[in-house]
C-alpha cells in the first residue's frame, strides 16, 4: 500500500510543490529481503512549480532545501529517490546550460539542493548516490537516491536487485 | 578519517536491454506522476 505527502512551498515568485510516495519495497527487493527493509521507507520525490514561467531562484533553492533538509533530519531511516525528469518545457532556457539536457541540468540543481541541506549542520551524514544510465538516442537518465550513511546496505541492494531483476 | 565520498557517482554507459528498459518504465513513471501533481496544484 502506497501513501504520499505534498508539501506546497510559497515564495515571492512563486508557489513549488514536493510530492513524497512510498514505494512498496516488495516491488524492487524479494521476499527474503523484505525484513531489512522493515524500518526503512523509500519516497519517490516529485518537485514541481505551480506556474511553468517562473525560474527556481535562490529564494526557491532555499525553500526546497530546507524543506528536504528537515523531511531527511525527522525520518531518520528513509532512502530518497529521485527521477530527473527529461522535459525541457519547464525550465526555462536562461535558466539553464543549453549545451547540457533537462535531466542533466536537474541531475545538477538535485545536487545542489542536497549539497545545501548537507551542508545545514548534517554534514557527514546522508550520502547522494546518482546512477547515470545511458537510454540510447534519447541520451542519459539521471536517477538520484538520497539516503543516511548507516542505509547504505539497504541502497546498496536496492540497485543490486533491481540490476538482477532486469536480467 | 573518513574517505567515503558523501557524492557517488555509478555510471552505465552501455547497459543491458532490460537495465534500459526498465530506466524507460521509470521515466514514464515519473512523466505520469508529474503530470497527476500538475493537476493536484491546478486544483489547490
Amino acid at each position: 500500500m502506497t501513501s504520499s505527502l505534498t508539501i506546497p512551498i510559497s515564495t515571492s515568485h512563486g508557489e513549488y510543490f514536493i510530492k513524497l510516495t512510498t514505494i512498496d519495497p516488495l516491488m524492487v527487493v524479494s521476499k527474503d529481503d523484505l525484513s531489512l527493509f522493515a524500518n526503512c521507507t523509500i519516497y519517490d520525490i516529485l518537485l514541481a512549480c505551480k506556474h511553468r514561467d517562473v525560474d527556481v531562484d535562490m529564494e526557491a533553492m532555499t525553500s526546497i532545501s530546507t524543506e528536504l533538509q528537515r523531511i531527511l533530519n525527522v525520518n531518520p531511516n528513509i532512502i530518497l529517490y529521485f527521477f530527473c525528469d527529461f522535459d525541457g518545457k519547464t525550465i526555462t532556457i536562461r535558466q539553464r546550460d543549453e549545451q547540457i539536457p533537462p535531466q542533466e541540468f536537474r541531475s545538477r540543481l538535485f545536487s545542489l539542493l542536497f549539497d545545501r541541506a548537507v551542508n545545514k549542520g548534517n554534514r557527514n551524514k546522508f550520502i547522494n548516490r546518482k546512477y547515470v544510465v545511458n537510454i540510447g538516442e534519447d541520451g542519459d537518465a539521471y536517477i538520484h537516491l538520497i539516503f543516511p550513511e548507516h542505509l547504505t546496505r539497504h541502497a546498496d541492494l536496492l540497485a543490486s536487485t533491481i540490476e538482477s531483476q532486469s536480467k | 578519517m573518513k574517505t567515503m565520498s558523501y557524492n557517488q557517482v555509478e555510471l552505465f554507459s552501455t547497459p543491458s536491454a532490460p537495465v534500459v528498459e526498465l530506466v524507460k518504465k521509470l521515466r514514464r513513471r515519473k512523466e505520469q506522476g508529474l503530470a497527476l501533481l500538475r493537476k493536484e496544484m491546478e486544483q489547490a
